[in-house]
């Protein structure tokens, strides 16, 4: 995203976003977050 | 107001460069008119106008620059090739969340009040790993750069010159010249922080890297001064990610003794699957 409005370019593909599928057992999150952003 | 402060600007620059000097030359008496009652007002008009001039900045900084680039920064989130809606994947089962440990239950439901929820959900990962600093987290990177294969996507702020980055910019370099699409952003402030910079070292054709926002001293630049980005962040292949507040300079390899040593957390995501971390990273 930072690099999109820095570069105008778009990352897309499957290079960059290869299909995934769901594996392991560690509990894990990503939470979006940051000076513009609050997750609360 | 604007009379009264050119008013005294005036009075003060023909004190200063002695006109009111010579004028008393001709023994008429004359007081100075910065002690007359008559400037009281145009001094209590300077006093408002220091006093204001703080939020004279924030007023310009709010309009004239900050609500611009966040409108540019809402148009490219709503564009459709910026914002990849993958497939929805489902969070964990009523079972798996009722066995969740107690401390993390807090973060199962961060964010639903604003409808987060599909691939943010708090999903079983594997291979999630942290360090704690660059002795350990950075021969982990290189690794991931130079067994990428297709892709290497790279954000950092602080990119010096030094050991630490020089292993990196040439690690970037070799997978660029081996096929390797490499995109590499680096805050315009962070690669000021060694001298020379690491700018002139890895030119943009040889590693695809760009500068974000050039801090300038320009009035028409300076309410730019202050948007960084902080984002730490590394993803090679679209499987692999790292992000968390390590830069790239040598004050974080401990091993090394570094003048100004530093101690942050780095979180990888080595599985080569649905690894929750290496999704929400390399968005």
């Amino acid at each position: 995203m930072t690099g999109f409005f820095t570069t105008d370019e778009a990352l897309e593909g499957d290079g960059w976003f290869p299909p995934l599928s769901r594996v392991g057992g560690v509990l894990a999150r990503g939470v979006t977050d940051g000076p513009d952003e609050d997750f609360e | 107001m604007g009379a009264d402060l050119w008013n005294v600007a005036r009075e003060g620059l023909a004190h200063r460069s002695g006109r009111i000097g010579h004028h008393s030359l001709d023994h008429r008496p004359r007081r100075t008119p910065f002690y007359t009652r008559e400037i009281r007002g145009c001094l209590l008009a300077w006093v408002r106008f220091v006093w204001l001039v703080p939020l004279l900045g924030a007023v310009l900084y709010l309009f004239c620059r900050k609500r611009p680039l966040r409108r540019h920064a809402a148009c490219v989130a709503r564009r459709p090739e910026t914002y990849r809606a993958e497939a929805a994947v489902s969070g964990c089962s009523p079972d798996e969340l009722h066995n969740t440990p107690w401390a993390y239950r807090p973060f199962v439901h961060a964010g639903a009040s604003r409808g987060r929820s599909g691939e943010k959900a708090l999903l079983r990962a594997t291979g999630s790993s942290r360090s704690s600093n660059g002795d350990e987290a950075y021969p982990a990177m290189l690794q991931a750069v130079a067994e990428a294969k297709r892709t290497i996507s790279f954000s950092t702020y602080i990119f010096d010159r030094d050991e630490a980055g020089l292993e990196f910019a040439r690690a970037f370099g070799d997978a660029k010249r081996r096929g390797v699409e490499v995109r590499v952003l680096i805050d315009a402030a962070g690669t000021r922080y060694s001298f020379p910079s690491i700018m002139p070292y890895a030119p943009k054709g040889e590693s695809a890297l760009r500068p974000f926002f050039w801090p300038a001293f320009a009035l028409w630049r300076m309410m730019s001064m202050n948007m960084r980005t902080h984002r730490k962040i590394l993803v090679a292949d679209g499987q692999v990610g790292f992000t968390g507040g390590i830069n790239i300079r040598k004050g974080h390899c401990l091993q090394k003794n570094p003048k100004r040593p530093v101690q942050d957390l780095i979180f990888a995501s080595k599985a080569r699957g649905g690894d929750p971390i290496a999704r929400s990273v390399r968005r």
